[in-house]
């Protein structure tokens, strides 16, 4: 299969691009496809693959085309014949027939490729630096075996050795025949561990068997041993028994003998007994008490007969202490009285002195009183008259100003309020907005405006025409002549860059024609005779050996080489024509190429013409830049035309509201009666604003007018307030000692002054008066009481109150004292008296309640009853005591008839008993420490049986080992079938070799030879064991192996290697074109051109595609394979 | 009134479950006592449903097994049903002959273990009159059937008949005391409660013939969700009812990956079907079949334990379910081109079946042979299967090829 053509149609960054890769008549079919980085080198072998083998699902070139509208066409010649398809992406049907677009079958191209998929594809038919790199490398991993290599040669399978190697330890890990540390020995030692600890944590059965019977035997040796005891044990008890019950005899019969010798056992009542110490504390206490009390009684009795009393003073005990009460008072008036007559006197003094200051010689302090309403009223008027004067003054004044601010004449016209609160907003609103001169600016603004439409009109010469026509003009956009410059451009640089190729091919062509000519020019005679002048010159200068003669013969040398290199050049003619021939077939190609971008530049052109005459303007030599700045001049005009017509616009509307306004206020004067006719808008402004003027001054003189009449008013209120004043001031100065005429106002202020003062000390001097008498009343009383009381309790009245009064208080306190002291002593008798009758009733209530002890007992003293009550008690209790020793026996002994038992206990044997006792106790001793002995046994064994749990410690155990065997089993089966796999793989790689080495080896030992320059001969084989392994032969028959070659060497052997797998693989399969990707990197140019020879010999069987970035491989390739074709991708 | 039991069979306690599942130890926590799980929640079922007795076919126990702690559990959870007055009928089967722990523990109040005399057991149910039979045979093999040593059925009485047999014959199991279906239908019982075969099965008739199947599966051959028969018997004849007591489910689940061409579409397929292969019981341990045309084989083949990985992590992520292995099911792939088809070409004619090659195996294989720790693990690989063989080449193949 072959690839004739590549359509990039919508793919990467290229669109409807194609490169066509014809084919030579015959020799190599080898292309190298040159483009600088980035050019799409690594785009244009995906997009092979792509074709071949359909889009991956995730595709990187789809960035600049929609996924969907992805497409890839190419041109392939077949076995079966040519085909044309081309590739989409999608799911289903993505292969088409590229001429119909109609499905094609993907086996259509299956058979073609011979089965290969993308992988095996890429790896057998493509090469690149990395891989080159990696097959180098597998040169190392392979160890040189001469299976692997061959077969991963032509495989492209690099990566073959270290797979296999991976595999290998992967499963030496597994297990290894040889060995001891694998994961199955982990596993093994896992599953050991496992059992052990499940043997720990189980119970066999076996084991519970044993732990049964070893408990019924500790069982029944329990039981024995515990039988032995009790039997011993009870026999013990029946001799202790014995021993007790003879202990317990002895003890009732020594109760018994003291129980008869106390009084026989009597019914008595409970509570004697019981309250005896109670009576007998009480006989004993009343015994004590009843002297002390009646001593008590007499002696207040006598105390209460020694005490005296005063019965006259304790009768007038109320008015003495009524009289103390008053003492304190009098005591104090009698001080006070002599200061007060003073104050009396110096008061009267004081009144004279102010009556004096009136002036009045016939006024007394008493008549000069003046009534306390006329000086109210007086006062009253004082404040009054201050008010007058200024209120009047006030108003007088006020009124004068009034008459002086009224304006003469009087004030005419009528107002029409209605008219003049329309006018005045409107007239206001008119100043406001100032419409002469927004017209003014308008028109102003309008004359520019048409000037400059004017001079934007006259710049777009030659066209000429109405605004409006340049408006309706139909004009290409910016970004389309942009294009049309860039592509403009473009053409001529390619123009020019073509001419200049075609140019040098030329100069080429003709160099070597005249070089040509020149060789052919040459005649035999003249070479003959040439080399005789050499010869002659040369014999000329052996013999005389001069200067002369050895340039003579310099000369003749030269000339000689000259003809000599003209011969070897004319020798080599052939070669020199096939390679003008070559240049003159490029020369044709690039001539043809030049003059196709010429015609594009046309046409180019012509485009350009046609815009000009699409505005009406003669095309010739007008460039395209002239056109695309007329189109910014056109634009410049259209924006003039749109600014005239706006300040059109403007002023129009100003004239339309300064018309309105006009109306307005003619209308409005009018109302007011003063219209004007056919007055302009200044005109009626001025006119509406004098008559808002005028309506102003007739409403101020109103308000002055107004004004003056209010103050008038005022003034006449003032004064009549005043005469009312006057006369009740006459009046009641008439009325009153102060009389006609009245006096000033000053003069009255003082008067009333002193009269205030003179009524205050009046007033003072009457109350202290009547205290003077009160104080004097008192004391009168006092003293005439206290001596009514001293004459009734027949004390002497001598002396003044004042010494009679204490006598009379001592004799009143002494009886006090008297009286309280009896009262205390009456009280305490009474108290005495009840307590000794108290005595008396115990006793009666004592005696009543020992009255039948004494009818059981005889007349017994108290303490003589109670020794007999205390002996029947005590005998009561042995009784009970003895009953209850005889129960115990009964009971300790077991039976029921007491007396054969006491019989038999009197004849037994005590001391021969306790011995028998003592033995049984050593006895049991030894039986006990055996039974517990029996019991700890059983006790082990029993939980030795319990401890058993149901736990499932053991079930996971068994499932952990469980599942360690089944993955054991899982990773066995693994193990065996990888290295079955890996075995089988090994053994076909030997036949392989078999199969291929004779051919392959030949072929890449002679591609290994050219590659390396001669350095090494050729490969050869040397047998290991079942493989064979590769070495390198040095030119001097020495033998290297390929791992120890160096790192370029390794590179040039895989490459050889790989040469030798494509000539392998053609030799039994069609072939499909091999694509190589700048494998050239680090060889220099010798190897590079040695290896485009290995290229080309490939390129005989096969196409080969070489993909470079490096223009002098081009050049290289050309030299090493003429038939190479170059294309270059910039060109797409 | 009706006379109401339940009746199962096999429990094989704490027979381990076989499956590579239990490698994850999350999963090894939850189901490695299942067999003791299912009989506590049998137990447990017993005591909600207040029947009036347990039947059990056979089979408590395996064959090897010698732990006492293993007849402690069981003593210790029958010991429940006495006190609520259910009682509890077992004869034993052949793997309880084996066993050495049978005859060891003494049995609980209110359980009767039938012993090598056949017996018929009376019981009433308010008017019901009811008898129990079983046999219990002592060895490890019966090649007959015990039918005829069984005691002939009461008339007026209910005949319930507990019997360990392999019917006509199982193919996973081996033949115990065989029996015609048709005799056991026409024996005159009501009712024959079987054991022996894992599988459920239950067969109407005269005679009411259930085998309950293992209420616990312990591997991929013992597939599904176990149950027990919840049977109630009177005069309206015989009503049956499986319920489901098993804690742990093995299924075969198949996946068709048909149409995924990428890695990334494994998921969806990969849960459906596990979602669709979902049971009543708390964990699904599912044995993926993968199926399917689609390009991603030869990686799945390449990439397997990265795929296992991958479907344990979906279905542990829906809660409950766990994938013990992959099996790799597609169909042939036509012979790979390229200098690999040519290897595998040579494999397939010049290599397999040669004198060389297959010595060579044979001796890997006799080296491991001898490495194996169990006789079990020997015996799965002699022979090597050729399907073993061809699955390994093409793994091989698959990894050497490494891209595409």
């Amino acid at each position: 299969m072959r690839l004739d053509a590549l359509g990039l149609i919508r793919y990467g960054h290229f669109t409807d691009a194609r490169l066509v890769l014809p084919r030579t008549p015959e020799g190599a079919d080898l292309h190298v496809v040159f483009g600088p980085n980035e050019a799409g080198k690594s785009t244009l072998f995906s997009a092979w693959l792509d074709l071949l083998f359909g889009f991956p699902a995730q595709t990187q070139y789809g960035f600049l085309h929609d996924y969907r509208a992805l497409r890839i066409e190419a041109e392939i010649t077949a076995a079966s014949g040519p085909l044309n398809l081309a590739r989409i992406k999608g799911r289903t049907n993505t292969l088409l027939d590229a001429q119909s677009d109609q499905p094609l079958a993907e086996a259509s191209l299956g058979a073609a490729l011979g089965g290969l998929d993308r992988a095996s594809y890429t790896t057998m038919f493509s090469l690149d630096d990395d891989t080159l790199e990696q097959g180098g490398e597998s040169i190392l991993s392979s160890e040189g075996d001469l299976g692997r290599l061959l077969f991963s040669a032509s495989a492209g399978l690099s990566e073959l050795s270290d797979g296999l190697r991976a595999l290998q330890d992967e499963a030496s890990a597994w297990f290894r025949p040889s060995g001891r540390k694998f994961t199955l020995n982990d596993h093994k030692a896992q599953l050991r561990a496992l059992e052990a600890q499940r043997r720990e944590v189980d119970l066999k059965a076996s084991d519970w068997r044993k732990l049964c019977s070893a408990k019924a035997e500790a069982e029944a040796q329990y039981t024995a041993a515990r039988d032995r005891c009790a039997a011993t044990r009870r026999q013990r008890e029946t001799l202790r028994r014995d021993l007790d019950a003879l202990r317990d005899l002895a003890r009732l019969r020594k109760r018994e003998a003291q129980r008869a010798k106390l009084p026989p056992v009597q019914d008595l009542p409970d509570h004697w007994h019981d309250a005896m110490p109670g009576w007998q504390r009480e006989e004993a206490e009343l015994d004590a008490l009843a002297p002390v009390a009646q001593a008590r009684v007499s002696a207040l009795e006598q105390a209460i007969a020694a005490l005296g009393e005063d019965a006259q003073a304790e009768a007038m005990s109320g008015q003495i202490d009524e009289l103390e009460q008053r003492f304190g008072a009098v005591t104090k008036s009698l001080e006070d009285l002599p200061k007060r007559q003073a104050e009396a006197g110096e008061l009267r003094a004081q009144m004279t002195a102010l009556v004096a200051r009136l002036g009045r010689a016939d006024l007394t302090p008493e008549n000069a009183l003046l009534p306390a309403a006329t000086v109210a009223r007086l006062g009253a008027l004082l404040e009054e008259d201050a008010v007058l004067r200024s209120t009047t003054e006030t108003a007088q004044a006020e009124f004068a100003r009034a008459q002086q601010a009224m304006p003469d004449g009087p004030a005419t016209g009528a107002l029409d309020e209605t008219a003049l609160a329309r006018l005045g907003p409107f007239v206001a609103e008119l100043r406001r907005a100032d419409l002469l001169r927004l017209r003014m600016d308008a028109q102003t603004e309008l004359s520019r405006a048409d000037s400059a439409l004017q001079a934007a009109m006259d710049a777009l010469a030659p066209w000429s025409g109405s605004p409006e026509a340049l408006c309706a003009l139909d004009l290409p956009s910016g970004a389309h002549l942009d294009a049309l410059a860039r592509d403009l451009a473009g053409a001529g640089q390619a123009l020019r860059d073509a001419q200049a190729q075609v140019t040098g091919m030329r100069g080429q062509v003709a160099q070597a024609r005249a070089g040509l000519a020149q060789a052919a020019s040459l005649r035999p005679e003249d070479v003959a005779d040439l080399r005789a002048a050499r010869d002659r010159a040369w014999r000329v200068h052996r013999s005389t050996l001069s200067l002369e003669s050895a340039e003579a013969f310099e000369q003749a040398m030269a000339a000689d080489d000259r003809i000599r290199a003209l011969q070897i050049d004319a020798a080599r003619q052939g070669e020199k024509l096939a390679r003008i021939a070559e240049t003159e077939a490029a020369l044709t190609t690039a001539e043809a190429a030049r003059d196709e971008i010429a015609a594009q530049l046309a046409a180019l052109e012509a485009r350009v013409a046609a815009l000009w005459s699409g505005l009406g303007i003669p095309a010739e030599h007008r460039p395209l830049a002239d056109f695309i700045a007329w189109l910014a001049r056109r634009d410049a005009a259209l924006e003039a035309l749109a600014a005239q017509t706006r300040a059109r616009a403007e002023d129009a509307a100003l004239r339309a509201r300064l018309h309105d306004a006009s109306g307005a206020l003619s209308q409005l004067l009018d109302a007011l009666g003063r219209g004007l006719q056919d007055a302009d808008f200044a005109s009626l402004l001025a006119e509406a604003e004098a008559a808002l003027a005028e309506a102003a001054s007739l409403r101020q003189h109103a308000a002055r007018a107004r004004d003056l009449a209010q103050r008038e008013a005022a003034l006449a209120e003032a004064q009549e307030a005043r005469a009312i004043w006057q006369g009740e001031w006459d009046r009641l100065c008439a009325q009153s000692w102060i009389g006609t005429p009245a006096p000033e106002p000053v003069a009255m202020r003082a008067i009333l002054d002193l009269t205030r003062a003179l009524a205050e000390h009046h007033t003072r001097a009457g109350d202290l008066a009547q205290r003077i008498g009160r104080m004097q009343g008192d004391i009168a009383q006092f003293d005439h009481d206290l001596r009514a009381i001293a004459q009734s309790l027949d004390e002497p009245p001598e002396g003044s109150g004042a010494q009679l009064w204490p006598r009379l208080r001592h004799r009143l306190q002494a009886a006090r004292a008297q009286m309280t002291e009896r009262a205390r002593l009456q009280k305490e008798h009474a108290e005495a008296q009840r307590a000794a009758e108290q005595i008396t009733a115990r006793r009666t209530a004592l005696n009543a309640r020992l009255e039948p002890l004494r009818a059981r007992f005889g007349a017994l003293a108290l303490s003589e009853i109670a020794a007999t009550l205390a002996a029947i008690a005590k005998a009561r209790e042995i009784a009970q005591d003895c009953a209850a020793l005889r129960d115990d026996l009964a009971q300790t002994l077991g039976c029921t008839e007491l007396e054969p038992e006491i019989a038999r206990l009197d004849a037994l044997d005590v001391s021969a008993t306790e011995i028998a006792l003592n033995d049984l106790d050593v006895m049991l001793k030894a039986l006990e420490a055996a039974q517990q002995d029996a019991y700890a046994t059983l006790a082990a064994a029993q939980k030795a049986v319990d401890t058993v749990s149901h736990d499932g410690a053991a079930a996971r155990i068994d499932a952990e080992r469980q599942t360690l065997i089944e993955q054991i089993s899982e990773e066995a089966q693994q193990f065996l079938a990888r290295q079955a796999g890996i075995i089988a793989v090994e053994h076909a790689l030997r036949r392989y070799r078999d199969t291929h080495r004779s051919s392959m080896m030949a072929r890449a030992s002679d591609a290994f030879a050219m590659l390396t320059g001669g350095r090494y001969v050729g490969l050869v084989t040397r047998a290991d064991g079942a493989d064979d392994v590769l070495m390198a032969q040095l030119a001097g028959g020495a033998t290297k192996e390929v791992r120890t070659l160096s790192k370029g060497t390794r590179f040039q052997l895989y490459l050889a290697l790989r040469a030798a797998g494509f000539h392998e693989f053609a030799a039994s399969r069609p072939t499909v074109p091999f694509i190589a990707d700048d494998i050239f990197e680090t060889f220099d140019d010798t190897r590079s051109e040695a290896a485009f020879r290995l290229l080309g010999q490939m390129a005989q069987r096969g196409q080969v595609i070489y993909l470079t970035h490096h223009a002098h491989l081009c050049d290289i390739a050309r030299a090493a394979c003429p038939k190479a074709q170059i294309h270059d991708l910039r060109t797409l | 009134m009706a006379f109401r039991f339940i009746h199962t069979a096999d429990l094989h306690l704490d027979s381990p479950l076989r499956s590579l599942a239990l490698r994850d130890p999350d999963l090894a926590e939850l189901i490695a006592e299942a067999s003791r799980i299912v009989l506590r929640r049998i137990v447990d079922l017993c005591l909600s449903e207040q029947v009036d007795a347990l039947l059990i076919a056979g089979d408590l126990y395996d064959g090897q097994q010698t732990s006492m702690k293993t007849a402690q559990f069981l003593k210790t959870e029958l010991a429940r049903l006495g006190p609520a007055g259910i009682r509890t009928f077992i004869i034993r089967g052949n793997h309880d002959a084996e066993s050495t722990i049978t005859r060891e523990l003494s049995p609980p109040d209110g359980v009767t273990i039938f012993e090598g005399r056949a017996q018929a057991l009376p019981l009433t149910k308010g008017d019901l009159q009811i008898r129990i039979h079983g046999l219990s045979f002592r060895d490890r093999h019966a090649p007959e059937s015990l039918l005829g040593k069984y005691k002939t059925p009461v008339a007026d009485a209910l005949n319930i008949g507990l019997m360990h047999s392999s019917l006509n014959g199982s193919p996973n199991h081996d033949p115990y005391a065989p029996c015609a279906l048709a005799d056991l239908q026409n024996s005159g019982f009501d009712y024959w409660a079987l054991g022996h075969i894992h599988k459920r099965a239950e067969y109407p008739g005269p005679a009411h013939v259930v085998m309950p199947g293992i209420p616990q599966g312990r591997d991929i051959g013992e597939p599904g969700a176990g149950s027990v028969t919840l049977v109630s018997i009177g005069k309206n004849g015989v009503q049956t009812e499986a319920r489901i007591v098993a804690e742990a489910a093995f299924v075969p689940v198949t996946v068709d990956l048909s149409g995924c061409d990428d890695w990334r579409d494994l998921r969806d397929p990969v849960e459906r079907a596990l979602d669709a292969a979902r049971l009543p019981v708390p964990h699904l341990v599912a044995r993926l079949r993968l199926t399917g045309q689609t390009p991603l084989a030869a990686r799945l083949l390449r990439d397997r334990d990265l795929a296992l990985a991958e479907a344990q992590q979906i279905a542990r992520a829906m809660g409950g379910t766990w994938v013990e292995k992959l099996v790799l099911d597609f169909a042939p792939r036509p012979p790979e081109s390229g200098a690999l088809g040519e290897l595998a070409t040579i494999i397939a004619r010049d290599i397999q079946g040669s004198a060389g090659y297959e010595a060579a195996l044979e001796a890997l294989r006799r080296d491991l042979e001898a490495a194996l720790p169990t006789s079990d693990l020997r015996d799965k690989l002699a022979p090597i299967a050729p399907a073993l063989t061809e699955a390994g080449i093409a793994e091989v193949l698959a990894r050497l090829g490494g891209r595409g």
